[in-house]
């Protein structure tokens, strides 16, 4: 039980240094800097954290919030094992200072307190934007920085899975950073494409020896209520609830596939719980959340709802807009490339006129006109700069993305059609 | 006369405990809460026993049900003898705390432990100080498993009504709690549970913190792994319960009304709609879907295209 987040790591840095002891010094330096400093390649988050961003992103739903993520990176792997919460409204020295308050609190409790990153509460489709860029561009500039961006969708989430991803910077990007913009040479020459511009890391939910208990206290529907009918007795509550259901159930607005006849050869106990869990019987008699512990032992039914679908009509409709918004572009930089032309050819024309009245001049005898450099005719004939190519890159990626989460989406709703069908059939 | 003199003495206390009584009829608890709590306890310092830290939440006057949402540890130290707690550090904290979530106030305290410690009872009286003259909770967690389980147990406390100048009277009395689960923290709560029970038994070792990759730790899912789990424990459960009928059937067990009512329940669940219109239906609702599936990997392939162009010198 003593394992706990900074000591084991204490643990592991001596184990390591130990392991280097026979090593002459510099390469023992060497090897302890390799450790610390390697890029991450999964993210470990600690489920406090995880836990942490729902509620933010819930409470202030439909408002997208943000904060900071504490941690550390070892060995390449990044462990997110503490966060807060960033005010909104403030301006960046406030921000700053609020950060560094923040974090002397934390290192006072024994918390990791540092900063390894940002999070985010956005539609994961959407995040591909120039600001969000620009934020985690200003996280990673220093070298060797491990710093992440976690997205967090709230509508999502609430819908099924839990949608929590990371993102970093890649490289191939970073290396364009000194650009002010993304000119169509550049990109040509640094074969940036638009799966470049993020690396997505791997995500795992860390638990630990005491977060285990936990998990598992709920599970068994012992940790609930201290007033003594829950703890162990479980036929009379069974009882309890089963009239509770009987009396509800016809009436029971939520009619999955099935209700729950799981635990039959259990011992009814179980089926209590197990039908509790399913029908939310107690979120018409309880206040917010109703008493449903034993959902932990059971996969998410929710699942077999044939309504998360309307999540695919914002998607298209959102596809459709990321489709107009690129057609606009690819028109302005027609129009550029139209207009470039045009300016390049009165420049040659001019050049070219004037080599020629210069020859004339010279067969003639007389002295040539003075030739204008390459920098005078940069100013006679002015070239619109190009439109920022990284907006169009943004724009496809986005797209990709989300014709990606639509396949993603529709394929199981697909299945749970399937599903329903094989149910209809049966019955008749 | 004297009789009198006590009365008017004791109508004010008796007042005073109804009043709390009434006040915190029921306690929510957030699962956040807990994971912090025992984040807390594995980092507190070396010889401490507990640790302690303020409940932050949302107080329902009216229904007095209060609705704890969120923690924060406060650093103490405490002997046989004395407790003290960093009031200043308490008080920053929640300060900076609210500037980014103004809408949780202080609702009571945190101690771990598997029962109220020696200093609760000044600990709790500064609580109720800080929770606006309003009644703070107490909150104990058992980390230490010493009951064997993780035992939760919230309290109120009571005015205890003595008047002597140095004493304080505080009963503990037990609140009814119970633990919320929003879908999100559900869903990451389930995702918890199923890996546990993939890998049952492995604690923790020393290599395996090494090589940073436990079993142990869940992965995220997508839609279609978690829509499998449901449907295959769909099916399970339905062969069991046709092994239960046939079982009925065959005499070899005792039937029972109640399981044989919620078995009708059930099958009155399934939509009755007769296989015309099933039909037409569900073959619409695949071709949309088909048709979505086919427009977005449309989309997909241009953008490859598009990406492909891009390139071309």
């Amino acid at each position: 039980m003593k394992q706990s987040g900074h000591l084991s790591v204490e643990r592991l840095l001596k184990k390591e240094v130990e392991s280097y002891k026979d090593l002459p010094l510099a390469e023992q330096i060497e090897k302890l800097s390799i450790n610390l400093e390697t890029i991450p390649t999964r993210v470990i988050v600690d489920p406090t954290v995880a836990l942490n961003i729902i509620k933010h992103a819930r409470e202030s739903y439909p408002r997208y919030v943000s904060g900071q993520i504490l941690g550390y990176s070892l060995n390449g792997v990044l462990e997110i094992t503490n966060s807060f919460y960033t005010p909104n409204n403030l301006s960046d020295a406030e921000e700053t200072k609020y950060q560094l308050e923040m974090l002397n609190y934390m290192q006072e409790v024994n918390m990791d307190s540092n900063l390894i990153g940002w999070y985010t509460s956005t539609k994961i489709s959407s995040f591909m934007q120039k600001s969000c860029l620009d934020i985690q561009l200003s996280y990673q500039d220093t070298p060797n920085s491990s710093s992440i961006v976690l997205l967090y969708d709230a509508e999502r989430s609430e819908l099924g899975s839990l949608a929590l991803r990371a993102y970093r910077l890649s490289d191939k990007y970073l290396s364009l950073k000194e650009k002010a913009q993304l000119s169509t040479t550049t990109l040509i020459s640094s074969k940036i494409g638009f799966k470049d511009l993020f690396t997505e890391l791997p995500i795992y939910i860390k638990s630990q020896s005491l977060t285990k208990v936990l998990v598992k206290e709920v599970c068994s529907g012992r940790i609930n209520s201290n007033d003594g009918t829950v703890s162990g007795d479980y036929a009379k509550i069974f009882e309890a609830k089963s009239k509770a259901l009987l009396k509800n159930s016809y009436y029971s607005k939520k009619n999955y596939l099935c209700s729950s006849i799981k635990p039959i050869s259990n011992g009814l106990s179980d089926t209590a719980e197990g039908i509790n869990a399913q029908t939310n019987i107690c979120s018409n008699l309880a206040m917010p959340g109703g008493q449903q512990t034993d959902f932990l032992n059971l996969p998410n039914f929710d699942l077999l709802s044939l309504q998360p679908l309307s999540g695919i009509e914002k998607n298209m409709e959102l596809i459709i807009e990321g489709i107009d918004s690129y057609i606009q572009d690819s028109n302005s930089w027609m129009y550029w490339k139209r207009g470039a032309a045009k300016e390049l050819g009165r420049r040659q024309a001019y050049v070219a006129r004037k080599t020629l009245e210069n020859t004339n001049r010279e067969t003639y005898g007389q002295h040539p006109l003075p030739i204008e450099s390459e920098k005078e005719l940069d100013s006679m004939f002015r070239l619109q700069p190009e439109p920022d190519r990284l907006d169009t890159l943004l724009n496809i990626s986005q797209l990709h993305d989300l014709s990606k989460k639509v396949n993603q989406t529709s394929g199981p709703g697909i299945t749970r059609l399937y599903a329903s069908f094989a149910v209809q059939n049966n019955a008749i | 006369m004297s009789l009198m003199l006590n009365l008017s003495n004791l109508q004010p206390t008796t007042a005073k405990k109804q009043q709390n009584a009434k006040d915190t009829q029921k306690v929510f608890i957030y699962p956040s809460v807990m994971f912090s709590v025992i984040d807390h306890y594995l980092r507190r310092n070396e010889k401490q026993d507990r640790v302690i830290g303020t409940l932050l939440g949302v107080r329902n006057e009216v229904t007095g049900i209060i609705e704890i949402k969120s923690c924060f540890s406060v650093p103490h130290f405490e002997t046989d003898t004395h407790v003290e707690v960093d009031m200043e550090y308490h008080r920053m904290f929640y300060t900076a705390l609210k500037k980014a979530n103004p809408t949780e106030e202080i609702v009571g305290w945190y101690a771990t432990g598997s029962e109220i410690g020696n200093h609760s009872a000044l600990i709790q009286e500064f609580y109720a100080n800080e929770a606006k003259s309003q009644e703070a909770i107490h909150l104990i967690v058992d980390t230490s498993l010493e009951s064997n389980s993780l035992k939760v147990q919230v309290f109120s406390d009571i005015g205890f009504g003595s008047s002597f100048e140095n004493s304080i009277g505080c009963l503990f009395a037990p609140v009814r709690y119970e633990m919320v689960y929003p879908e999100a923290e559900k869903n990451l709560l389930q995702l918890l549970a199923t890996t546990q029970k993939q890998t049952p038994t492995d604690l923790i070792s020393e290599n395996s913190i090494l090589s940073r990759s436990q079993p142990s730790d869940a992965r995220l899912v997508s839609d279609i792994e978690q829509l499998e789990e449901a449907i295959k424990s769909l099916i399970e459960m339905i062969e069991r319960v046709s092994a239960y009928v046939q079982k009925v059937i065959a005499g070899e067990t005792q039937p029972d009304n109640l399981v044989g009512n919620y078995l009708i329940d059930m099958l009155a669940s399934v939509p009755k709609i007769d296989a015309e219109t099933f039909d037409s239906l569900f073959q619409s609702h695949l071709q949309n879907l088909l048709m979505v599936i086919y427009l977005s990997n449309l989309t997909r392939a241009q953008v490859n295209i598009a990406n492909r162009l891009h390139h071309l010198a």
